[in-house]
Formats: C-alpha cells, sequence, structure tokens
C-alpha cells in the first residue's frame, strides 16, 4: 500500500503524500526531537524534511526506499538547522541540578546525567544512536541509510556510548564527586 | 543497589523514553500548507521538455520495431539509445543544471550568498559550452546517493575521485588537487610521520585524511599510531593544542589556512585527492564528458583554473597535479 502511495505521490498527488507523512512523520519526529534536543528545532527540521521530501520525491529511484530516504532528508535537515543555529550562537538552556533527594531508583539522576552526556554529542552522532536505538537499525543499515561508510556509523556509535556510559559510571565510582552543573 | 539495571539498559530505556514524545499536529499543518503551494522539482526538467520533441520520432521508431521485426525487445532497446545524448539535449534546452555542495569549497559569501571554486569553475564551462548555468547546493551524499536519479546534469562533489562509483558515474579530468597535510605543533620538534610512531592522530569522521592514517587503499599507516576523528578541522587543532593528540590530517584546511598559523608544521602527509566533474551514465553523458574534459584542458592551458584557484584558495594555485 506504501509503495501505491508512493509512486501516486511521485507523480504529483498531494493527497497521497500527505498520507505518506502522516504514516512515517511520528517516527521522523522521535528522531529530530533527540537530534536538536529541542521541541521547536525538531518541529522546524521534520518540516524542511517533508517539504524537502515533496519537492524531491519525482527523484526518489526506487519507492520501497521512501521510509530510508526520508530518514536521510530528515537528519540533512538536523543538520542544517544545527549549523544555522550554531552560526547564531550557541543554544542556551538551563539544565536543572541533579536530583538526589525523592529519587530512591536514582532514575531522575540518571536521566539528566544521560541528557548531559548526549548533549555533548555532535547532531551526527546523536542521529545515528537515535536510529540504532530507537528505530533499532544496525550499523550497516544505518550506513546504507545516510550514505555513509559503515565504519564511520560505527565509530559514532561506539564514541557516542562510550560518552553515555562513562556519564552513568563515572558516578558509580566509590568517591562521589559533585558533577557542578547546573 | 544490586538489582539496578545495567549502564547500558538504562541507556535504552533513556532512549525508548526520549523516542516517545509525541508529535504536535501544527508540523504537519504547517508542512502541508507549504507543500499544497510548492511544484515538485523533477529531474531534468530541460531535458525533458526536448525529449518531448523527440516523443514522436521515437515512439514511431519504436513502432516500426515492433512491427517488424521478432527482436521486440532488443529493437526497442536500440531505438532508445539512439535517442538523443545528454550533450545534445542540453545543447537544445540551453542550459545545463549543475549540482555543487553547499560547504567547502563553497562558502556563504558577504551578500548571504552561496559562492566558491566549484561555482566559479562550473559557471566559466558553462559560458564555454555554450550553455546557461542553473546552480543547485546538493550535499555531497546526495550526488552520490543511488537512492534518487541524478540531482543534476553535472555534478561538483568535491570529493577524491574514488569516492563516485565508475559503474554510475562518468568522470572528467581532475580540475584541481586539494591538498591534505599531517600537521604537528612546530613546537614539538617532530619532522617526520615516523615521529608519529605510537601516537594519537586527529583526522575528520569520514574524510579521505581518516582512511589514509587507517592504512586503506594504497596507504601504510603510521606504526602503532592511534586514529582519533572529530568533526572538522577545528575540534582537531583543539585536540592537538589541549595534548589529546600529537598530530593531525587537515580535510578542509588549505595552504594559506595553513601559512597563517606558524605555530604548525607541515610533515609529509597524503598525496593531494584529484577532484573531477561527474554526470550519471544513465544519463548518456559520453559526448558532454568529452566536452567537459577539452573545456577543462583549455581553461588549465590559458590559465583561467589558475586564476579561479587563486581567487578562492588564498593566493594558490591548486589546479595543477602536484606531480607537475
Amino acid at each position: 500500500m506504501q509503495r501505491d502511495l508512493v509512486v501516486a505521490a511521485r507523480d504529483g498527488d498531494h493527497d497521497a503524500f500527505e498520507a505518506l507523512a502522516i504514516m512515517v512523520s511520528p517516527r521522523l519526529y522521535s528522531i529530530a526531537r533527540l537530534v536538536m534536543r529541542d521541541a521547536h528545532l525538531a518541529e522546524d527540521a521534520l518540516q524542511e524534511a517533508l517539504v524537502h521530501a515533496w519537492q524531491r520525491l519525482p527523484s526518489l529511484r526506487d519507492p520501497d526506499r521512501f521510509d530510508a530516504w526520508t530518514y536521510r532528508l530528515l537528519v540533512n535537515a538536523c543538520a542544517d538547522l544545527g549549523r544555522a543555529r550554531r552560526r547564531i550562537g550557541a543554544e542556551i538552556r538551563a539544565i536543572p541540578p541533579l536530583a538526589s533527594i525523592g529519587d530512591p531508583s536514582g532514575w531522575i539522576a540518571d536521566r539528566e546525567r544521560l541528557e548531559r552526556a548526549f548533549r555533548l554529542l555532535r547532531p551526527e552522532q546523536r542521529a545515528a544512536m537515535a536510529m540504532h536505538y530507537c528505530l533499532g537499525l544496525p550499523a550497516i543499515e544505518i550506513a546504507d541509510t545516510l550514505g555513509l561508510p559503515v565504519g564511520t556509523i560505527k565509530s559514532r556509535i561506539h564514541y557516542a556510548t562510550q560518552v553515555m556510559r562513562a556519564a552513568l559510571e563515572a558516578d558509580e565510582r566509590p568517591v562521589a564527586v559533585s558533577g557542578g552543573v547546573g | 543497589m544490586t538489582d539496578r539495571p545495567t549502564v547500558d539498559e538504562r541507556i535504552a530505556r533513556w532512549f525508548e523514553e526520549e523516542g516517545s514524545a509525541e508529535m504536535p499536529g501544527r508540523v504537519l499543518d504547517a508542512a502541508f500548507t507549504r507543500t499544497r503551494s510548492l511544484p515538485q522539482r523533477r529531474p531534468g526538467r530541460a531535458a525533458r521538455l526536448v525529449l518531448r520533441r523527440w516523443r514522436t520520432p521515437l515512439l514511431v521508431a519504436a513502432g516500426l520495431v515492433l512491427a517488424g521485426a521478432a527482436t521486440a525487445i532488443v529493437g526497442s532497446q536500440l531505438a532508445v539509445e539512439r535517442g538523443p545524448d545528454l550533450l545534445t539535449r542540453l545543447r537544445e534546452a540551453g542550459v545545463v543544471q549543475v549540482a555543487v555542495r553547499p560547504d567547502h569549497p563553497q562558502v556563504i559569501g558577504a551578500n548571504a550568498g552561496l559562492a566558491g571554486f566549484d561555482i566559479d569553475v562550473a559557471n566559466e564551462l558553462g559560458r564555454r559550452l555554450g550553455l546557461r548555468t542553473d546552480i543547485q547546493p546538493v550535499a555531497a551524499t546526495d550526488m552520490l546517493g543511488s537512492d534518487t536519479e541524478p540531482a543534476a546534469d553535472l555534478m561538483f562533489p568535491s570529493l577524491g575521485t574514488s569516492a563516485s562509483d565508475p559503474a554510475r558515474f562518468a568522470r572528467s579530468v581532475p580540475y584541481y588537487w586539494w591538498p591534505h597535510y599531517l600537521v604537528v605543533s612546530a613546537a614539538s620538534g617532530r619532522s617526520d610521520s615516523g615521529d608519529l610512531a605510537g601516537q594519537a592522530i586527529c583526522a575528520v569522521e569520514g574524510d579521505m585524511g581518516e582512511s589514509w592514517l587507517r592504512g586503506e587503499g594504497d596507504s601504510v599507516p603510521i606504526d602503532g599510531s592511534v586514529v582519533v576523528t572529530r568533526a572538522s578541522d577545528a575540534e582537531c587543532l583543539a585536540a592537538l593544542a589541549d595534548g589529546t593528540v600529537a598530530g593531525l590530517v587537515t580535510a578542509h584546511m588549505g595552504p594559506a589556512d595553513l601559512a597563517a598559523r606558524p605555530t604548525l608544521a607541515v610533515l609529509r602527509g597524503p598525496p593531494a585527492e584529484p577532484r573531477a566533474v561527474i554526470a550519471a551514465l544513465s544519463s548518456g553523458p559520453g559526448a558532454l564528458m568529452a566536452e567537459v574534459d577539452i573545456t577543462i584542458g583549455e581553461l588549465l592551458a590559458d590559465g583561467t583554473l589558475t586564476q579561479l584557484s587563486k581567487n578562492r584558495f588564498g593566493g594558490y594555485d591548486l589546479s595543477r597535479s602536484p606531480a607537475q
């Protein structure tokens, strides 16, 4: 069914395109939220990706590659927005201090540590992680989707995972040291 | 604490929660408002206009083949192959669509428009071929990607020639050679790549410098060195400055950039990377690429490429092979 919609949309059918967009957008938005770490920027990135998808759809050779192709458009849109923001100035967003009270499982604190660690990653590293964890894609499929060498994707996932692990493990060392952030 | 989830389980949980954000409906509303008012970009629009003129003779030819021969399939393929090649189609349309990267070696100019060496070369090439150039910024990965139709008639991915699949793209002769430098701190006293044995060396992720350091292709890795990747030359320079790495291989820094940094010393690094114009084989580019090769030769011979290079690369001529 999706293939038929892609073929129709490729031929200029707006309704078919919108049906497709409704199908794929929740997943794309999840990735954009993770990569951009900002709801409004994620909305902008998704909107740009959808507009590009509509405009460039006639050049999509294989309708079965629509999903993978939209992921690539989204990641490119995130990168473009990220570059634009860097030109304007670094994002400043307050992160609340580590919660140490009322968090017996430690999950709130974990979340904050992971959030900080994830923000240290570059957008392309975040994108690889988001596709790996949220879409369940192995490195080889992410590489195929983004048109990059598989070694590059493996390297991004490896580095990013190390950063996130380190954020959690640092807190589990015997001598507690304040994060000093907040 | 003993039954606490493992570190990896907690990371997976974080992604599960962070990846479940609900999408506001306004995003789609806004996107659809835009797409409803935007036309789609059809590949090779100008070429199709010309093909429209050829449609009738082609159909007649195919009909004759179908009616007259048992080898109908082979015959119809021959009929398509006898259609106008890309150069003929472009000359009839008067315009060539050109894809250039929106980043290196292009820059955002003073008037916020895209400018750079590839754009200059594309415009000069078009002028000499008697064609108006319609230049579009396209990411290099999209030019070389296999999902889509060719991004343009001629493409300037500004990557090493090995980046484009010869089974899918025709390549011109190189129109410039981009240098990659192995760089160390001048104060380190290192004067040869062998002095970096066992050291960490930075390269920009996915760049040719990374492949060279890893010993891919014909290169030989530096003994015991550890490759550290960063997103940009600037990040590699920062890693060199803070001692994380002992050297780096440049990706987008040209000779003028290095000349402005006397605290750095250049060692013998990877060979300069030849960069070529490409066109999709599926478009029938044989005659066009022959013209492109001849024109690049002319641009080289009359000094135009040298001048364009000096204009864009801080006075340096990168238009000639370092072996020349």
